[in-house]
């Protein structure tokens, strides 16, 4: 039968899918372009450029933010990343260019974060409880591990769709801005930066497996907005 | 045997194109067989693709990034 459903095309395909890399919103520099203008932007801010350095720190800013806020929290992470700008520029000369900057950055974020929470005590929260909504709730299941509560119809179901509805737009983001912070950096490491689970792994200090949980649990939040939308078209 | 709930513990790894062959043939198989399943993967696809492709996320401002020069200035 296996054999049957394979040759016919009945067995679905595992579709392997990489995070798609967004494009930065009103960038016209090509990723190429955009490298070798930033170690020129790099070499000037070496040569004691502030503009150039202040380029870096808006380009890059928002991203070490997120990861530091999934480590040290909310309230510290500005502080942190403020710290891990001053490190950053005092070691740029040394930077070899040998991974990309943001990796490099990422790192200094990430050790200024693990170093400050395990100064301030604190626990990296995994957020890798199921929220009563979500659809891994023991309660969406009946006791053989069928879908007592099936997923719903779409209407919109296809990406053109999806991608006309601009108040939908509106609530994926304010959603993102609801996630706690761990799944937040997660999710935008993961599926906005294609970073590895292992990099994940390493820049947080969690492992591979529970950054694929984090990942999952962001999505499906995400999936939960777009199942309100579809059935009321608000949030 | 993979049930529906296996499936949307699972479903993620499925999509990144995970190395376990078993999982591979059992998620192929249940959705073969199972029309919600499908469903929840196809929405799920659908999700991660509209969130990469929507998701903003706050910029940093050139008043903040200038004030951050600053503070380097100063503990220079």
């Amino acid at each position: 039968m296996l054999y049957y459903m394979q040759h016919h095309s009945l067995l679905p395909t595992a579709p392997v899918r990489q995070p798609r890399k967004a494009p930065p919103k009103g960038h016209l520099l090509s990723a190429a372009n955009h490298h070798t203008d930033e170690k020129d932007l790099v070499f000037a801010a070496i040569n004691g450029n502030d503009n150039a350095y202040a380029e870096l720190v808006q380009r890059h800013h928002s991203i070490m933010v997120a990861v530091a806020a999934a480590i040290v929290g909310p309230s510290l992470a500005e502080d942190v990343v403020q710290d891990a700008w001053v490190s950053a520029h005092r070691a740029l000369a040394k930077f070899e260019h040998r991974s990309s900057l943001k990796t490099w950055l990422l790192r200094i974020v990430s050790n200024e974060a693990l170093t400050r929470a395990k100064r301030e005590s604190r626990h990296i929260s995994l957020d890798t409880q199921a929220d009563e909504s979500s659809y891994l709730d023991d309660d969406n299941f009946n006791r053989w591990g069928h879908w007592a509560n099936k997923p719903p119809y779409w209407h919109l179901d296809t990406p053109d769709a999806l991608l006309e509805e601009v108040d939908l737009h509106h609530c994926i983001n304010k959603t993102l801005l609801l996630l706690p912070p761990t799944q937040r950096a997660v999710f935008r490491l993961r599926d906005m930066e294609q970073t590895s689970f292992d990099q994940i792994s390493e820049l947080l200090g969690v492992s591979a497996a529970n950054a694929r949980v984090l990942v999952h649990r962001a999505r499906l939040t995400l999936m939960n907005i777009i199942d309100s939308y579809q059935e009321t078209g608000r949030c | 045997m993979l049930k529906c709930k296996d499936v949307a513990h699972r479903a993620g790894e499925y999509l990144e194109g995970s190395p376990d062959k078993r999982l591979k043939w059992q998620m192929r198989l249940h959705l073969a067989m199972c029309r919600h399943c499908r469903r929840f993967v196809r929405h799920l696809t659908l999700t991660q693709d509209l969130s990469t492709s929507v998701a903003q996320f706050e910029p940093c401002s050139p008043d903040k990034s200038q004030k951050i020069v600053q503070k380097i200035r100063s503990k220079s």
